[in-house]
């Protein structure tokens, strides 16, 4: 008779638990029937299609925020199946739990989306500028990948002489979240000197594009020390990474496009520069030159109007001479006449003309008969000397 | 007036010299530097204005593909 293999509840669950373990990660995908936050640390809930059902287990510590799953949402969960010993309770313990199918996936972007627009990672103010002439870039895409290859070869048609340091990711599938944010950290622990990082990849559906939706790698983004510019999909279509990105580009072409200049477009500025300050010099010279020109007419007409004075004045210095000349003739002629008056009333003169004056013997001059008498000498001077005469008679 | 720094104009990066061209061109424009300043400006503009089109030939652009080492 066979001997029955009794087990305990306890041996029996750990002997479940055992083989469950077997398995491994399985899995499993199915719409939330409910979904809640313990004490901030556990995750509850449920998942079920047509005709099961599937109790589900996490912790927050692993799995981050969850705020984007609701009820009615498609998921995929990647777990370990489990059997809590304690309860006998079965489910599946959360490693990763992703959204499936455009409407799931649509609805967790944009919680996602509405979460950290609340808590400012979006903002416009906080978004660095892009240098203007990047000589080295970081470019995070898929090896051998179309975004790779259109943005290498627009660039190649931009400005040269860029190093662009390349670190390959996955783009799509679960391993894309994990594979960019060690893109990401690395460049920036590497070379922290570069002047920004290209984040890229070409369009896809939501479910494509996961690990630019991806909360991790958004926050990645935010605090990156190198700016970063996102270039995921095509016009229209906003990833997360656009949206937290320093700068957004539409398409990985768009990219290079808008953060290397165009050299003949440069080329031209130049030419305008150097032609714009040439001209504003010759300008300089021209005003110059005509405040010179200005300052010498004025010169000239100052120096012809001082000669006219000095014509004027000399002129006027003519007249006066003559008038001088003049009056010194006419002081002349008075003169004469006067020195002709004076010399005719000269005793001597008088003398000249045949006068003669007659004195006493002491030198008076006699005017009067009755100053003389009988016997009287008497002096007369004539021009050319004296007479010495005795009166004989006096006649009255 | 703007010194230059001991560095030669080659290893001044792009966007520098740039920025150093464009405020030449502003004080040229604004007419406050004296006519031998504005020249000697202009002089330094026109180097700066070939060293960026010396840099502007260059056609080819580096490519290091980086393989981080898997911890």
């Amino acid at each position: 008779m066979e001997t029955e293999n009794i087990l305990g509840v306890s041996e029996f669950n750990e002997l479940i638990n055992a083989h469950l373990g077997l398995l491994g990660e399985v899995v499993v995908q199915g719409e939330i029937s409910e979904i809640k936050v313990s004490q901030n640390k556990w995750i509850f809930g449920s998942i079920k299609d047509e005709s099961a059902a599937l109790e589900i287990f996490g912790m927050i510590y692993q799995l981050g925020n969850i705020s984007q799953f609701e009820a009615g949402m498609v998921v995929k969960i990647y777990g370990t199946p489990r059997l809590y010993e304690k309860t006998g309770k079965f489910s599946i313990f959360i490693n990763r739990i992703m959204p499936v199918g455009e409407g799931s996936l649509r609805i967790a972007f944009e919680k996602l989306r509405d979460q950290l627009t609340k808590e400012g990672l979006f903002e416009i103010s906080r978004k660095r500028p892009i240098p203007q002439f990047p000589s080295t870039i970081g470019l995070i895409t898929a090896e051998d990948s179309q975004a790779y290859q259109d943005f290498i070869k627009i660039l190649s048609k931009r400005m040269g002489g860029i190093k662009i340091y390349f670190y390959p990711v996955s783009v799509q599938g679960k391993e894309s979240p994990n594979s960019i944010n060690e893109g990401i950290q690395y460049l920036n622990n590497y070379f922290p000197t570069l002047d920004l990082i290209v984040l890229t990849r070409g369009g896809g559906s939501l479910e494509d594009l996961i690990g630019f939706n991806n909360e991790a790698v958004v926050r990645q983004i935010f605090g990156s020390k190198i700016p970063i510019v996102s270039a995921i999909g095509h016009e229209g279509d906003w990833s997360l990474t656009d949206l937290v990105a320093d700068l957004r580009a539409s398409t990985p072409s768009n990219a290079a496009e808008l953060i290397v200049p165009d050299r003949n477009m440069i080329d031209e500025i130049i030419n305008s520069i150097v032609q714009k300050s040439k001209q504003n010099l010759m300008y300089q010279i021209q005003t110059k030159n005509n405040q010179a020109e200005l300052m010498i007419e004025k010169l000239n007409s100052n120096i012809r109007l001082l000669i006219h004075e000095m014509k004027q004045l000399i002129a006027q210095f003519g007249d006066l001479s003559s008038r001088i000349s003049e009056k010194i003739v006419q002081l002349k002629d008075r003169g004469l006449s006067l020195i002709r008056i004076l010399s005719n009333l000269n005793p001597q003169t008088i003398l000249q003309r045949g006068f003669s004056i007659t004195t006493t013997d002491d030198g008076k001059i006699i005017k009067s008969i009755n100053e003389l008498k009988n016997q009287d000498i008497m002096k007369t001077t004539l021009k050319d000397g004296k007479i010495s005469s005795i009166v004989k008679a006096i006649h009255k | 007036m703007k010194k230059q720094s001991s560095k030669s104009i080659s290893e001044i990066k792009t966007q520098e010299l740039f920025d150093q061209l464009e405020s030449i061109t502003v004080e040229i424009e604004q007419g406050k530097l004296d006519l031998e300043s504005g020249i000697a400006r202009y002089k330094e503009g026109t180097l700066i204005a070939s060293e960026l089109k010396k840099r502007l030939a260059k056609l080819e652009n580096e490519i290091i593909e980086i393989k981080p080492q898997i911890e």
